[in-house]
């Protein structure tokens, strides 16, 4: 018999026994009434143990089926930390890091699971919410990597996989999307749920159809364990044994967690037991060797901390990664185990072309041709290739803080604004006139949309270059990135841009031909660009600065063509910002479904701007392919719409 | 009604103040132990997963000394309530001993095991335990109707009497 039961068994009678006693009524009614009320207090008891034991089973047997949390080598979880720093445990919990990885509960789940089954390449997806639990109904995702039928697939004999029923064990994300993932036969693997679910848009969409890659690709097959065990846990040990065929993966925590930053917390907790070296500690407020503390450190070592999961790094075969996870910890040097791959930098380029041996996509897949980044969620990249970084002060910490922020990109106070870059360029304060040549106040006079410009993507949006640089045509030219000058004037050229920047900061004149002097430069990308250009642009022209600064009236036709764009990122962010511009909230536009369907709103949209352009129109001209009266030239459009860079893409976001 | 020393009173009282004093510093105790498991950062009660068993500590720890004080005033009541038939005042003294045990006890036993957010199976005692304070207040209260102010002045005198005899 357990402590809690004794105990118990103990005060129920010692209290109500005696109560019994007190009445009037005859003995044999005082003690059948007083046993009578033990009896049922205890079965009650009994019933209540049982509920309980009974939910703790399924919950033990839950947790065998997915990755574990706790491992060793000091990690403790964040569980241990609120005690002593309740502040930073409350705003780390509201942040999105802790929730980048979660066990699916009912307080983790943001996806509806009782909506009408869903279909994907001709098969039906079944989702259901059984009490506390998830359940989906799917082909096998099994069925494909057991060997015997990996056999029968290479000889084209394989059946079609039987339709299972799968308890999602984990998620990934609660910002924009969240992705499911349902357990394997194979250890505590986790596949991937085929679907994600769009936050904002509060529907399901296929996962693939999420990323900006090549629609000729066949489906996503990730797995939690090795792919997003990298950056969406602490401390992540895939654990995978290929020899054995076993896979055993645990982490310090789900999620992005204290240790993640601080590093393993197990000494820090240990000397820390101490009264009197936690109370020195707070009068001296030196801060504590035994944890790191990014706010503390340098900026290179700061930095790191952050870079190991905002940097691409190149993941060594000697570091053993399948097996026992990263070696390094905060505070340590990063590119000593993982070297953070710059493609600019002159010393990596040997070094690099040796990796790329290995992997021959892996610079175009996350630069752009000059070796700035490309992609989202990478912007360690973007901050050492910056001057700022290199030559100043900055580091993430400059303008972020994990725990005086908001939870959306997390920015510490005013670092939204142009004081980010004034805290250390203070002599620009009483000249942005004079530098910006754009009124105070104004957009264009606002460091960031000049100098950390919408370069990257990620997300199913447009996200600011962190690579803190100046406008640049020739960059432009030679790189087809869009400058800062272009993006928030759609309706100008490159000739244009390279007029203004030659007049107010005397940079050299770029070689340009006809059509880039006299179109506009993102016309030129939206229809000639490869698929990340073309979804930079859509989002820009959804974006309020630049529509209230090259107007609005003109930008359909355009988003209209990217409504049938064979990209469905592209897709989806030219529907979202068309949709964004007036007259056009009611399109009927579905970005997955069928290309008839696109096509009819493709039209529809059409339709709508030639109606409304006869009698609205806040811009024209040959820049922008549109005649006032006429409308658009269409044989023009349609002979620059031909050279559209159709090369494969697949952005590794 | 005239005072009149009664054993029955007399015993109740002392049962009560003797009841309340003990338990007030067995719950101090039980504070005291409280705030050292917060000054040596013991996980069991202080890491966020044993958050259920540090407020059903907690509560263990206020409802108790609060019942001390309860008891403490009870004793002095009785004294002062003459009139109150014997069997009710034993019904409700049993009743506040009972919830004096079931209230801090039920939700201490309750803090032992947790199952993440709900509390063990002592959790089960704490409604008998607040039915049990519930009956004995009632009863106090009810019989606090028929108290006159001469009533108290010549409990007062008599007790005073029965010291100097002494």
């Amino acid at each position: 018999m357990n402590l809690e039961w004794l105990l118990f068994l103990l005060l129920v009678p010692f209290v109500l026994l005696p109560l019994f006693t007190r009445t009037r009524r005859s003995n044999a009614w005082r003690w059948g009434a007083g046993l009578s009320v033990v009896a049922l207090t205890v079965l009650g008891a009994g019933f209540w143990e049982r509920k309980q034991f009974l939910r703790a089973s399924t919950r033990e047997a839950f947790l065998k089926t997915v990755p574990r949390q706790g491992r060793p080598d000091g990690y403790l979880s964040s569980d241990q930390c609120a005690s002593c720093h309740p502040d930073q445990y409350a705003s780390w919990h509201g942040t999105f890091h802790r929730t980048m990885t979660q066990y699916a509960s009912l307080s983790a789940v943001v996806g509806r699971f009782d909506v009408t089954p869903l279909e994907l390449n001709g098969e039906t997806y079944r989702l259901e919410k059984r009490g506390e639990e998830f359940w989906v109904e799917m082909p096998d995702p099994d069925w494909k990597s057991d060997p015997v039928n990996a056999q029968r697939a290479k000889l084209g004999t394989l059946a079609p996989a039987p339709r299972v029923w799968k308890r999602v064990g984990l998620l990934t994300g609660s910002h924009h999307m969240q992705i499911y993932w349902v357990s394997s036969r194979v250890g505590n693997l986790q596949r991937l749920f085929p679907f994600a679910w769009l936050i904002a848009d509060q529907r399901w969409v296929p996962v693939h159809d999420t990323f900006l890659r090549d629609p000729t690709f066949p489906p996503f097959d990730h797995i939690w364990n090795v792919n997003c065990i990298k950056c969406h846990s602490t401390g992540g040990q895939p654990q995978v044994d290929a020899r054995t065929g076993t896979v055993d993966t645990r982490a310090g925590e789900l999620g992005i967690a204290c240790e993640a930053c601080h590093g393993p917390a197990e000494e820090h907790v240990r000397v820390n037991h101490d009264l009197r070296r936690r109370y020195l500690a707070h009068r001296e407020n030196k801060g504590d060797v035994t944890v790191f503390n990014p706010k503390r450190s340098n900026k290179q070592v700061s930095s790191q901390a952050c870079g190991q999961c905002h940097g691409i790094k190149w993941i060594p075969a000697a570091e053993n990664f399948n097996a026992h996870g990263f070696r390094f910890r905060p505070g340590q040097d990063l590119n000593e185990t993982t070297p953070v791959v710059r493609p600019a930098l002159a010393s990596q380029k040997v070094w690099l072309s040796e990796r790329l041996k290995q992997s021959p996509k892996f610079v175009e897949e996350h630069y752009w041709s000059d070796g700035m980044v490309r992609v989202s969620g990478r912007e360690y990249n973007g901050l050492v290739d910056s001057a700022c970084h290199e030559r100043g002060e900055l580091s993430c910490v400059s303008c972020h803080s994990a725990h005086a922020s908001k939870p959306d990109d997390q920015l510490a106070a005013k670092m939204e604004t142009s004081e980010a870059c004034l805290q250390c360029h203070d002599s620009f304060r009483k000249k942005i006139r004079e530098h910006t040549h754009h009124a105070p106040g104004s957009s264009g006079s606002e460091c960031y949309n000049c100098h950390m410009p919408y370069t990257t993507y990620g997300l199913l949006k447009a996200i600011r270059s962190h690579k803190i640089d100046s406008p640049s045509v020739s960059s432009s030219v030679q790189t087809g990135r869009p400058n800062a000058c272009n993006l928030c004037h759609l309706d100008q050229s490159l000739g244009w841009t390279a007029q203004h920047l030659k007049e107010w900061y005397n940079l050299a004149p770029v070689e340009l031909t006809t059509e880039q002097k006299e179109i506009s430069a993102a016309v030129l990308w939206l229809l000639k660009g490869d698929a990340g250009q073309r979804a930079l642009i859509a989002y820009s022209m959804g974006w309020d600065v630049a529509k209230m600064v090259s107007g609005q009236d003109w930008l359909a036709p355009y988003l209209a063509q990217l409504l049938v764009d064979p990209y469905s990122a592209v897709r989806y962010i030219a529907g979202r910002s068309l949709q964004r511009l007036q007259g056009y909230e009611k399109l009927n536009y579905d970005f997955v479904a069928s290309p008839n369907e696109r096509a009819k709103a493709q039209t529809s949209a059409l339709g709508i701007w030639r109606q409304a352009s006869a009698s609205r129109l806040d811009r024209s001209g040959a820049r922008i392919l549109i005649e006032s009266g006429t409308g658009l030239q269409q044989e023009r459009f349609d002979r620059i719409l031909k050279q559209r860079d159709d090369h494969s893409m697949d952005l590794q976001e | 009604m005239k005072y009149r020393p009664d054993d029955g009173v007399a015993a109740c009282a002392r049962k009560h103040l003797r009841c309340g004093w003990w338990a007030l510093l067995f719950f101090l105790t039980l504070g005291i132990l409280l705030e050292a498991l917060h000054g040596f950062k013991v996980g069991a009660y202080l890491n966020v997963s044993n958050s259920t068993r540090r407020l059903m500590w907690t509560l263990a720890h206020a409802h108790g000394a609060l019942l001390a004080l309860i008891n403490i005033a009870f004793g002095l009541t009785v004294r002062a309530l003459t009139e109150w038939p014997a069997n009710r005042r034993s019904v409700a003294s049993a009743c506040l001993v009972g919830a004096s045990v079931l209230l801090p006890g039920g939700f201490f036993v309750g803090g032992i095991v947790i199952y993440g957010g709900d509390p063990g199976l002592g959790i089960l005692l704490v409604p008998l335990g607040a039915l049990l304070l519930f009956i004995a207040v009632f009863q106090t209260a009810r019989a606090t109707n028929g108290i006159k102010s001469t009533d108290v002045t010549e409990a007062a005198s008599a007790r005073k009497s029965g010291a100097d005899k002494h």
